[in-house]
Order: C-alpha cells, then sequence, then structure tokens
C-alpha cells in the first residue's frame, strides 16, 4: 500500500513538475515578447530627415540630481537648433536612455541607441560608472561617445571613441594651482604659499591628487596638509580641523555642491580665515554654492568652469537665451556642459552633412576645433593624440554687488595628457 | 527461510522497481527540462536581435545570483544584502584571475567559483549567531566593507573607469558577444537553476528548510545547524561570484562604483517578486526587474526635445512599479483571487437540501511540503450540535484534522491535496478549502491549538476583551445576544480574580481556561479544540470537563476535539473517530468495548500495532474495526 501510494506521489510530483515547465515555457515566451515591446518602434524615424543623437544620462540613480541639468541644457540646445531650421535643413532628434549609473543598464542603453536607433553618436554620459563597460562595443560598432564623467585612463592613453566634454578633474586640479601662481603674481599671496588640500576618497579624488601633489612642488609651493573623507560624509570636521591647524595661506577642494556648504560651515566654526583663497573644481561652481559660501563670510571663494555662461559674446548669449526660453536656470552647475555638448554635436554635424552616419561624425569629431562661439573659456579640441576636449577655464566668485557668478580670473590653460 | 527469501526477494524487487520507476520519473522531468531550454534558447537565437539577447544576458547573470539569494532567504531563512558585493568580489576575482595568474576562460569561471565558496564560509560566522533584522545589518555592514576594500584599492591603483578585462576567445571567435555569449551564459544559468533545485531533494536542502522552520527541533533531529547554515553561505556566495565573474566578463570592467546597495537590495526585490525559496520564481523576479526600466525606458523615455513628467519621473514609476508587483506577491493575490472564484462557483453550484446542518471531509487528503502524507483518504461528519473525539497516537494525523478544517498555517507548509471539506448550515454549503485561515476564522470555524494558546504578554482581561468584541461582531450578523464579560466569567468563575494577571504567567489549566473563554466569546459556529489536557494534572483535568461540557451544548455547529486520553474522549463525545498513520481505522460511538480497544492499541498491547506500517488497516479489519 505505502508503495503504491509513494508511487502515486512520485507520479502527482512528475505531472506538477509538467505543468510548471509548460508554466516557464508560456513565461519565457511572455518574456521574449516583452523583449520584443522592449525594441519596439525601432527606426522609426530614420526616414523623417532627422539626425538621431542618443542620450544616456541617469534619471533614477545616485547622480540623477547632477543629470537632471545637463538634460535640461541638452533639450534646450536642441530645442534652439530646431527652432532655427535644425542642421542643414534637417532637426535633431533625441533619444533619450535613463542608466541609473548602472553599468548593465547603460550598457544595454548603448546597445539599443546603436542598434535599433543607429544613433550617429551618444552623449551625456554623467556618471563615470557606465562609461567603462559601453566603451568595448562602441569600438567595435564606431560610434563616439561626447561623455562628460570620462574616468581619467579612459583619456590617458588615448581612447578613439571616448571624448571628454568637461574637463578632466586632473586638469582642472592643476590648473587651480596655476591660478594660486596667479595670486602669488598679484601679490596676494606670499612667493611659496602654505597650501592645504582636500580631496575625496574616491579614484576620482585619488587621481586629481596624484595630478596636484607633483605639479604644487615643482612650482616651489609648501604642501602642509592633505586630507580625504568620503563622498556625502555626514561631517568633514575632522579634515577640515586639520587643515585649519595646520595654518595654510590657500586650500585646495575636490567638494561637490551637496558637500562643499557642510564643509564650509566647518571651516567656520574651526576658525578658517574667511579672506583666505579656497578654490575648488568644477561641481562646486554653481552659482547656488557660489553664495552660500559667500554668504558664509568666505569672500575668496572660486570654482573653475570651462565654459562661460554669462559672457557678453554670441555662444553665451545664444546658451542664456535658449535656457530662459526652456525654464532652466543657465547658472545652474551643469546645464551648460549639457547644453556644450550639443553644441559640439552640431558643429560636427554641419560639416559631416545629412546623413551623417556613426563613423563618419567620429572621423570628424577626431579632429576637432571650435570655442563654440565663446561660450567655451578657451578651444575645444580633439586630434588623434588626445581627446581632452576644453582647454582652458575661468575660476568663478560670486559677486555681491551684482548679486550672481563672475569670472575672477579666466583663459587659465588646462593641461593635457601629461597630467 | 524460503519463504522469508521469497518476502525479501519481493520486498526488493518493489523497491527496485519503485527506484527504477521513480529514476525514470526524474529522468523524464529533467528531459523535459532540457527541452524546454533548447526551445527556448533556439526561440532566444531566432526571435531576439543583440540588444535584446543582451537584456536576456544580463537577466540570466542576474538571474544566477537572484536564485542564489533566494535558496539563502526562502530555503534557509538568512536575509542577506551581501549580492552585490558578491558580484563585486566576484569580478575583483576574475579580473586577478584572468590578468594577473593569466588562467584560461574555465579555470577562472571555476577558481572564482570556489573563491566564491571560501568567501561564503567566512560571510556565514555571523549568521550563526545572528538572524532576522540583525544579520540583515551584519550582511549590509559587510556590504560596505567589500565596497570600501574597493573604493581603497581602485584608488591605490587609480582605476578610476574600474579594472578592465579582455573577452575570453576560443580560435578567432570572442565568446563574450552575440549569440555564443547568449547559448553560453543561458547553459550556466541552467546549470545553476539545476544544481540548486537538486539540492532541494537531497538531505541538505530538507536540513535547510527545518532550520528555516524550527532551528531547535532541526537540532533534535540531527541537523548540524551551523555546518548547514554554512553550507548554505558557502554555495549561495559561489553562485553569485560566478555571476560575478559572468558580469565582469559581460560589461568588461569591474569598479565598486557599479554595485551598490541598491542593487543589492534590487535582488530582494527579484526573490520578493517571484516568492520566496523558488528558483524559477527567482528568474521571473529578475527578468521583471531588468526587463521593465528597460520597457519603461523605451516606451517613455524617447521624449525628443519635449521635457515631460514621464521622462522626468522614470525612476519613480520603476520603483511605484516593483512595489505594486512586491505588495501583490506579498499579498498572495493571485492565490486569493483563485480561492474567491473556487468559493463563488462552490457557493453558486451546490443546492443543499439532504441531511441537515454538518460540517464534513469526504476523502481528504494532506500532506507537507517534504512530501510527508498526513492524511489519507479521511472521511468524516460533524452534525450540527454534537461533540466528535478524534483519537490517536501522536503523529496519527489528529492535529492535521483539525488544521484540514481550520487551514494550515502559511509557515507548516501543509495544505490538503484533494477531497472536499465543507460546512452545511442554514441552507448554505461553503466550501473550506477555497478559504484562507481568516475567512474560515470568519466563517465561524474557531481552532484552540494545542499549544501557544496564548498570547503570554496580554492579560486575560485584554485577551477577553478582544474576543468579546470578535464575538459581538458575530453576534450582531448572526442576530443572536452579544458576549459579555460577565457570561463569560460565570462559565469561567476560576478567571474572575485573574483579570490582569499576563497570560504567560498562569498555571497550563488556567491558560487552557483563558483559551476556551475567549474561543467561546468569539461564539464560533464549530469549535475545534487540539489536545485540551495536553500537560495538565489530573486535578486541573477534572476541573477542565465540565467547562468543556459546557462549550459542548453552546457551539451551535458541534466541536471536534483532538485527545490522546480516551477516557475523557468518551465522556464528552457523541462519536468517536480513531486516527492512525492519518486514515480513519473505527468510526463508533462511545463505549466499553470502543474504549478498551483504544487503550490497548495506546498502550501498545496488541500485535498489530508492532507490525509493519501497512498492516494495521487489514489488522484492524480483522478485528472488528469500521474502516
Amino acid at each position: 500500500m505505502k508503495f503504491r501510494h509513494t508511487k502515486e506521489n512520485a507520479m502527482k510530483s512528475t505531472s506538477a513538475g509538467r505543468r510548471r515547465l509548460v508554466a516557464a515555457g508560456a513565461l519565457g515566451l511572455a518574456m521574449a515578447t516583452s523583449l520584443a515591446a522592449c525594441g519596439g518602434g525601432a527606426d522609426s524615424a530614420s526616414g523623417s530627415g532627422a539626425f538621431k543623437i542618443g542620450v544616456i544620462v541617469d534619471q533614477s540613480g545616485p547622480v540623477r540630481t547632477v543629470s537632471a541639468p545637463q538634460l535640461v541644457g541638452l533639450k534646450a540646445a536642441v530645442r534652439a537648433v530646431n527652432d532655427g531650421g535644425g542642421v542643414d535643413g534637417h532637426k535633431i532628434e533625441l533619444v533619450i536612455r535613463d542608466d541609473g549609473s548602472d553599468a548593465a543598464k547603460g550598457v544595454a542603453a548603448f546597445r539599443e541607441l546603436v542598434d535599433k536607433y543607429h544613433v550617429t553618436t551618444v552623449t551625456g554620459f554623467t556618471s563615470s560608472a557606465t562609461i567603462p563597460g559601453v566603451v568595448n562595443f562602441a569600438e567595435q560598432s564606431k560610434v563616439s561617445m561626447l561623455a562628460a564623467g570620462v574616468p581619467g585612463d579612459l583619456l590617458n592613453p588615448v581612447n578613439p571613441v571616448v571624448f571628454t566634454t568637461v574637463a578632466s578633474i586632473n586638469a582642472q586640479g592643476t590648473a587651480a594651482v596655476d591660478y594660486l601662481k596667479t595670486l602669488v603674481d598679484d601679490g596676494k599671496l606670499p612667493a611659496n604659499p602654505k597650501v592645504a588640500m582636500f580631496h575625496y576618497s574616491s579614484p576620482a579624488g585619488e587621481s586629481w591628487k596624484s595630478a596636484v601633489e607633483p605639479y604644487l612642488k615643482e612650482v616651489g609651493f609648501d604642501l602642509v596638509a592633505s586630507e580625504t573623507a568620503a563622498v556625502g560624509a555626514p561631517s568633514y570636521s575632522a579634515a577640515v580641523e586639520a587643515i585649519v591647524a595646520a595654518k595654510p595661506d590657500a586650500v585646495l577642494l575636490t567638494a561637490a555642491e551637496t558637500d562643499l556648504i557642510n564643509m564650509m560651515k566647518s571651516a567656520q566654526a574651526a576658525g578658517l580665515d574667511p579672506k583666505i583663497p579656497i578654490v575648488n573644481y568644477s561641481f562646486g561652481s554653481g552659482a547656488t554654492a557660489l553664495e552660500g559660501v559667500s554668504k558664509l563670510g568666505f569672500t575668496d571663494y572660486v570654482a573653475s568652469t570651462p565654459f562661460n555662461s554669462s559672457g557678453d559674446n554670441a555662444g553665451s548669449k545664444a546658451y542664456v537665451d535658449a535656457i530662459a526660453k526652456a525654464g532652466g536656470n543657465p547658472n545652474q552647475v551643469m546645464v551648460p556642459e549639457g547644453y556644450a555638448q550639443v553644441q559640439m554635436i552640431v558643429d560636427v554635424l554641419e560639416k559631416c552633412g545629412y546623413p551623417c552616419s556613426s563613423d563618419k561624425f567620429l572621423d570628424i569629431v577626431g579632429d576637432f576645433d571650435s570655442d563654440l562661439g565663446g561660450l567655451a573659456f578657451g578651444p575645444v579640441k580633439y586630434d588623434d593624440k588626445q581627446h581632452f576636449g576644453p582647454t582652458s577655464v575661468a575660476f568663478l566668485g560670486w559677486d555681491d554687488a551684482s548679486s550672481s557668478a563672475k569670472p575672477v580670473k579666466s583663459g587659465i590653460p588646462l593641461a593635457g595628457p601629461a597630467s | 527461510m524460503g519463504t522469508g527469501t521469497g518476502g525479501i526477494g519481493a520486498a526488493g524487487s518493489r523497491v527496485l522497481g519503485f527506484a527504477g520507476a521513480t529514476q525514470r520519473a526524474v529522468g523524464a522531468r529533467w528531459i523535459l527540462r532540457v527541452a524546454v531550454l533548447v526551445v527556448l534558447v533556439v526561440l532566444g537565437i531566432s526571435m531576439l536581435d543583440d540588444y535584446q539577447q543582451q537584456l536576456v544576458v544580463t537577466t540570466m547573470i542576474y538571474g544566477i545570483a537572484a536564485i542564489a539569494l533566494s535558496v539563502l532567504m526562502g530555503w534557509v531563512g538568512r536575509p542577506s544584502l551581501l549580492t552585490a558585493a558578491s558580484l563585486l568580489a566576484g569580478g575583483y576575482a576574475t579580473v586577478y584571475l584572468d590578468d594577473n595568474l593569466d588562467l584560461p576562460f574555465p579555470a577562472v569561471l571555476v577558481g572564482v567559483t570556489l573563491v566564491g565558496a571560501l568567501f561564503g564560509l567566512i560571510a556565514s560566522l555571523p549568521a550563526r549567531r545572528l538572524s532576522g533584522l540583525y544579520l540583515l545589518l551584519s550582511t549590509m555592514a559587510l556590504f560596505y566593507l567589500i565596497s570600501d576594500i574597493g573604493n581603497i584599492v581602485q584608488s591605490k591603483h587609480q582605476v578610476l573607469g574600474g579594472y578592465f578585462i579582455e573577452s575570453p576567445t576560443i580560435g578567432e571567435k570572442v565568446l563574450t558577444q552575440g549569440t555564443t555569449w547568449f547559448v553560453f551564459v543561458a547553459v550556466v544559468t541552467f546549470a545553476v537553476l539545476e544544481y540548486f533545485t537538486y539540492l532541494r531533494r537531497t538531505r541538505l536542502g530538507r536540513g535547510w528548510i527545518a532550520i528555516r522552520d524550527q532551528e531547535a527541533a532541526a537540532s533534535v533531529t540531527g541537523v548540524r545547524v551551523g555546518g548547514s547554515v554554512a553550507l548554505a553561505f558557502a554555495l549561495t556566495t559561489a553562485a553569485q561570484f560566478l555571476a560575478g565573474a559572468l558580469f565582469a566578463y559581460h560589461l568588461s570592467t569591474v569598479s565598486y562604483t557599479s554595485y551598490t546597495l541598491h542593487m543589492s537590495i534590487n535582488f530582494i526585490i527579484m526573490v520578493v517578486i517571484g516568492g520566496l525559496g523558488r528558483p524559477v520564481g527567482a528568474m521571473i523576479g529578475a527578468g521583471i526587474v531588468t526587463l521593465v526600466p528597460s520597457w519603461m525606458n523605451s516606451t517613455f523615455g524617447d521624449a525628443t526635445t519635449s521635457d515631460t513628467w514621464l521622462t522626468r519621473n522614470l525612476g519613480a514609476l520603476e520603483s511605484v512599479v516593483f512595489a505594486l508587483i512586491g505588495i501583490a506577491v506579498l499579498l498572495n493575490v493571485r492565490g486569493r483571487l483563485k480561492r474567491r472564484r473556487a468559493h463563488m462557483l462552490s457557493e453558486s453550484a451546490d443546492a443543499v437540501g439532504d441531511t441537515g446542518d454538518r460540517t464534513e471531509l469526504r476523502g481528504v487528503s494532506a500532506s507537507y511540503a517534504a512530501g510527508e502524507t498526513a492524511l489519507d483518504k479521511v472521511d468524516l461528519n460533524v452534525p450540527a450540535g454534537q461533540t466528535v473525539a478524534v483519537v490517536g497516537r501522536n503523529g496519527a494525523g489528529k492535529s492535521s484534522l483539525l488544521h484540514a478544517l481550520s487551514g494550515f498555517p502559511e509557515r507548516s507548509g501543509g495544505r490538503v491535496v484533494a477531497g472536499d471539506v465543507r460546512i452545511h448550515a442554514e441552507d448554505r454549503d461553503t466550501d473550506l478549502r477555497s478559504l484562507s485561515i481568516s475567512e474560515r476564522s470568519d466563517r465561524g470555524v474557531g481552532l484552540i491549538p494545542a499549544e501557544d494558546k496564548v498570547f503570554a504578554e496580554l492579560t486575560v482581561r485584554e485577551h477577553l476583551r478582544d474576543a468579546i468584541a470578535a464575538g459581538a461582531v458575530r453576534a450582531k450578523r448572526n442576530g443572536s445576544n452579544p458576549p459579555t464579560l460577565e457570561g463569560i466569567l460565570a462559565t469561567f468563575p476560576a478567571l474572575h480574580g485573574k483579570l490582569d494577571r499576563r497570560a504567560g504567567l498562569l498555571s497550563g489549566g488556567e491558560r487552557q481556561q483563558v483559551a476556551l473563554a475567549a474561543a467561546l466569546a468569539r461564539q464560533p459556529y464549530l469549535l475545534l479544540v487540539d489536545e485540551p489536557t495536553l500537560g495538565l494534572s489530573p486535578v486541573a483535568i477534572e476541573g477542565l470537563e465540565p467547562i468543556l461540557e459546557e462549550i459542548r451544548r453552546s457551539v451551535p455547529g458541534g466541536v471536534v476535539l483532538a485527545e490522546q486520553n480516551p477516557a475523557l474522549a468518551m465522556r464528552l463525545a457523541d462519536t468517536v473517530v480513531l486516527l492512525e498513520g492519518g486514515r480513519v481505522v473505527r468510526v463508533a460511538a462511545p463505549d466499553d468495548d470502543v474504549l478498551e480497544f483504544i487503550e490497548e492499541r495506546f498502550l501498545g498491547l496488541t500485535a498489530l500495532v508492532g507490525n509493519e506500517h501497512h498492516e494495521p488497516a487489514a489488522a484492524t479489519r480483522d478485528h472488528g474495526i469500521t474502516p
């Protein structure tokens, strides 16, 4: 009895297993159908006569607060171009994908843009987490990446498809030292000033330090403190107090807007001289950050930027108009970076003509030289030896009189591949 | 001798025959699974383009990690936030073995898996002492530790974009591209799925389930809890390291920035969506978590130059979609709808008018998750107003019979697999099988379990207050008099002076009285009482007997009493049912003959009790027992 009973159970179990297998098969088919939907509508606009540009940004991940203004700049620029009749009579169409700063999502998005939409180039790329995973496929498919968050090791040695549209963090670091040199020349700092520096305990921060530290020695400055802490740390007091205790004549920082005010409040509490020059990289160059630090009483805080959002030139004025028309804030950090990406693409498309294949675009962008109508503080250059893009930066400070961000020093050259 | 040998030979051939049948069944199932895999892979190759295959590859790699997590959480009961860190560490191990030691691709995969097993053993150390939320927090700490080490090492090496990995090649063919990679990952995923499915059927897998359900009891039954948990961590982490290696090759790079706590949480979402402890479900969860964002991106992200609400809120919408799916799974919406449909069908189909109000089981078989048969084609009739005593030895199926009526608790794994469980009352027929435990309770089925019958922290008054409130609702619905505290205390005078005492501080007999009082206050239609005298002194039993008598008179649908004390059962019951090995072996009115027979069985005086397990049914027939 027991034997028969157990056998029956085994048979029931087999039959249940079969049902599960059939269900698994059906699910597989259902997933295949949904996958088809994932790629649906592909290439539908290829006959519409528009240039298709892929955009990969972080709309749902940790970098979305930085991606959002970049996307505002990108969209505003495209709208302005299209309102003006497009490029060579052809409008630009952005195909936007979210990578959530997730490498796998980024790779999938890139493949979709290339395989399905046959985009001419892909831009955006706020997050450095996504770019390395995409590079292999970009190289195979000969699609250029005009990216904001390019890790330094993809620029040196030069990668054929990776182009940075913003100043590299290392180059910004050495430019900050050059800025201090101008203060020495102006007599605002002693001949061999004591310099303290703070960098994030991240690969980017370490890279910045590796460029700045030897350069400080090379120019004869005295490095009195080098402190570090994590991105988004709840407190920077320990690092800041160590810097204050070293009694520096100037401070070099890598502090994002989200950490900057926290850090400067700690500096205020620790008794840092409010007249001391404090030099930050571009993530601290937004009007909000500049004003916030100024309100804490630090009068000589500046941050680097490669783009002139308030200049008296055609490029800057067009920028302000386009952003205002799109309802954005031209002084917000990363808005000019997004806008500039589209301007670079437009410059290449004008030379490429319609239609512009991705490999033709790659050839042309590989020999690029433009100051974007004055929007950039100097030429943006790519050639077969380097893809560093912006060649000079300005340092912005807060102007209380006009209640706006103003360049304190401009035309500081950015070092190339050597840094 | 000859007979003996022949007997053994027959038994042996039966065993061999059974083994062969089982082997054939398992073999056929395995072949079927391989066939499904082949069909799906062929469909994938022919129907999906490169981009879609890329999505499926990501799904499968995530699926491997999710299967491992599902096993750890669902089978062993150990939650973990370590998954993303395991993938990261697997990726780093891949870089080391591939780049530094220059091992060939297959050796890298094997090496990474072994390193993962070792890592899992180390990661299991906190799990020996911790469980639940505390273990979750400790795995989170371990996640941050690994992530921070990744940051420090990458910073030291100044690899901002992470470590690059060369694609492995076979001849001139790059393995990690296109269809070759798709097929390879599909085969590896299938192997991992099959391996864990196989493990579930082994002693190790059963041990994990036992640990999850009741660690102390598992330990008593010989399961080495520490060793089993360590092995679970080792095997699941090994699978996640393997997934980490595949992911590293898939992306051609490894960086700590890509493996966030959010990613670990996503894996928990996959497991929850797929149903805890279901490897195939974990794959489905991985598919949903991977494909939904891509689908949303494709559908809503393509916003050209216009800034829409949808494009700005894709991340939030993804979270909402996952949350809705997760809630639906957690609330078992599918099961509820199924039960509701079955209930509606049975309500509309049945017309009662036959033999009066009653509760009945017809041909009911019940089993537990591991396959143990608890009830075998049991028939039982409880006429309204009568008391049926179910007697039998430990393990005879008494509690399972009560649970067949009240519903099996979620974690018990028990379920009715065949037969009908119905209440016919007031021209209304209710199929209890289609109802959840709470719905049966709402229908008036009350159960007093043998253990854990009171809430230790609540006072007697709090117990009764809650029960009276529930009883008042039922009374209003039925048009009867609502229960009152005074009325209850009149039946249970011993509780009068102990109203403000915590139930946990009462004696066994007093706790039983509290449980009975609360049950009575709820005004049940049918009351099920499991071992009311278990562990009570003779004096306490004597005090309980008149109360049970009182209850018997006041519960309209009747009382089912599971009791080991046959004499007490005889005094209280209208009918006595004797259970043995999950089968009803005798149904009779209580009398001395029945009592004598039962006591002989309990005392093990008859030879039939000591014989082979399948013999009693036949033997009992010889003794005049009604099957």
